[in-house]
């Protein structure tokens, strides 16, 4: 017998911009953060970045521009809990990263 | 009544226009333990809303003294350690449509007669499989094990469903000829009347398909109406309803899920316009135009929603579709943050004789579109060309404000 088959094809899904990046960050006794350490730039894998990790720098964080907290979804499983650093570093460099509140690991996000 | 694994009468032979009730009980429960199997041996209660009331749609043989059509209340006071499961309408429906469609590629003839419950026309089919054991032995190997399907056989539907509810999972009863004598001590309760009908005839103190027959059936009819003559019909053996074929209308299905669930409009329109994009780029709409687009859509901790929408002519394009949508889907508040977004469009009709604009940009688009399979081509894949998308610009998370979507011009 024919089979008629709904005509379906892989289900595509939405690809996030500025997705945080995780980061190592040396933080004080009050978990605010005082040095940045970032990967190389070529350093996009998980094997490349081990590989990197001499080549990583270290960054002084001289000032702390701005702070804010995010808190969402705290209905669902897996909450959103984050404190937002805008830090400049000491070559004059700014970035935004944040302390996720949940497991305490830190992340680099622009946007 | 002759009985038998295979479900092969006294004579070996197959009686000409018989009839197979495939049933698969408990359906929902089935499917919910094909997909989470941690959950077998442990009670599950499956409900849904019929308003402002929770009410159990099916349970597992462990939840005990449970029911379908219980309220929750009574289900959870009954069995407290239950596992409670949201149903999912549309996940069961795909259950039962891949079980009819198992089934049309053994028979010509299949019946949908419910959640469940088909009905297989068996006339010829002997010729095909050799003798009628191997017709039902293919039969009940057309659901998935899990399902445990029951098979009845006999010359009319009725017959037929008795047979399959009488009989163990994953085997098959054969009606004997008399029909009548086979069903005189069955309950009434297997005769499809409402519930009020089946109390009222309870009240007179007839409990069994026999005592039904043994009445007139103008006294019958008096009491039930129309519905009673067929129901005394049905409980004296006598069922020559056809079996009326179901026929699957083509359809093409797109689906896209998404990082995070969206309560709000604007992230699920953009998702409709990229999947309506697809699905009218699909070889099978090729030109023509489609009466139906359903929706359907997972909610976080919510039963799934499904909508459909019937356009008021057939539509060709995406963009009228798009529009046609948007302004009748905004109209309606959203059930609740929607984790994905299913489209099935359907009711394909012929190409519209519609005049197309002489000088619009459908040139540039087609110039892009060729320029995309000549990558397809080149690269043996989808070519990895995104287009931006605001999602939530207001977002105060970052990476919910954009994201790549897959180009599709």
């Amino acid at each position: 017998m024919k089979k008629r088959q709904p005509a379906s094809r892989q289900p595509i899904s939405y690809r996030s911009l500025n997705y945080p990046a995780p980061v190592t960050v040396a933080e004080d006794g009050e978990a605010r953060p005082l040095s940045i350490t970032l990967p190389s730039a070529s350093s996009r894998t998980q094997a490349r970045r081990d590989r990197s990790q001499a080549q990583a720098q270290t960054l002084r964080i001289n000032s702390i521009e701005d702070v804010w907290q995010v808190d969402d979804e705290w209905w669902r499983e897996k909450p959103i809990s984050r404190k937002y650093y805008r830090v400049v570093t000491e070559n004059d460099r700014h970035f935004t990263i944040f302390r996720d509140q949940t497991n305490g690991a830190w992340y680099r996000q622009q946007g | 009544m002759a009985k038998n694994d295979t479900g092969k009468n006294d004579t070996g032979k197959n009686d000409t226009g018989s009839i197979a009730c495939v049933l698969i009980t408990h359906l929902p429960v089935k499917a919910e333990l094909k997909r989470y199997p941690e959950l077998r041996g442990k009670p599950v209660v499956i409900t849904q809303s019929h308003g402002s009331k929770e009410l159990v749609l099916d349970n597992s043989p462990q939840a005990r003294g449970v029911g379908p059509g219980m309220p929750l209340q009574e289900a959870m006071s009954l069995c407290k350690e239950a596992v409670l499961l949201q149903a999912d309408g549309p996940y069961y429906n795909d259950a039962f449509d891949s079980l009819t469609s198992s089934l049309e590629m053994r028979s010509p003839l299949v019946e949908r007669a419910g959640m469940g419950c088909a009905y297989v026309g068996l006339e010829g089919l002997e010729l095909m499989y050799g003798d009628e054991a191997r017709v039902i032995t293919s039969l009940i190997q057309a659901a998935p094990q899990e399902f445990n399907p029951r098979v009845g056989v006999a010359t009319g539907k009725f017959p037929a469903y008795v047979a399959a509810v009488v009989t163990e999972g994953g085997r098959a009863t054969r009606a004997p000829r008399d029909a009548a004598g086979f069903l005189r001590d069955r309950s009434i309760n297997l005769l499809p009347l409402s519930w009020e009908k089946k109390s009222r005839l309870q009240r007179f103190g007839i409990y069994t398909l026999g005592q039904l027959a043994d009445l007139p059936m103008g006294a019958v009819q008096a009491q039930l109406g129309v519905e009673g003559g067929k129901a005394w019909e049905l409980a004296g053996g006598r069922d020559n309803s056809p079996l009326v074929a179901h026929h699957s209308e083509p359809t093409v299905e797109e689906s896209l899920s998404f990082p995070s669930p969206y309560s709000t409009w604007r992230p699920i329109l953009t998702a409709l316009g990229i999947l309506l994009g697809r699905a009218f780029s699909r070889p099978e709409v090729n030109g023509r135009y489609v009466r139906t687009a359903t929706l359907e859509s997972h909610v976080f901790r919510r039963p799934p929603w499904v909508r459909r929408f019937t356009f008021k002519e057939a539509l060709g394009g995406k963009e009228k579709a798009l529009s046609s949508l948007k302004s009748r889907m905004t109209a309606k508040e959203l059930p609740g943050p929607l984790e994905d977004l299913k489209l099935t469009l359907a009711g394909f009709t012929g190409e519209s004789g519609i005049q197309a604009g002489l000088f619009s940009d459908i040139r540039k688009q087609e110039q892009l579109r060729e320029m995309m399979r000549q990558l397809e081509v080149h690269l043996g894949g989808k070519p990895p060309i995104y287009r931006m998308k605001e999602i939530e610009p207001w977002s105060r998370i970052p990476e919910r404000r954009q994201a790549l979507v897959p180009f599709d011009p």
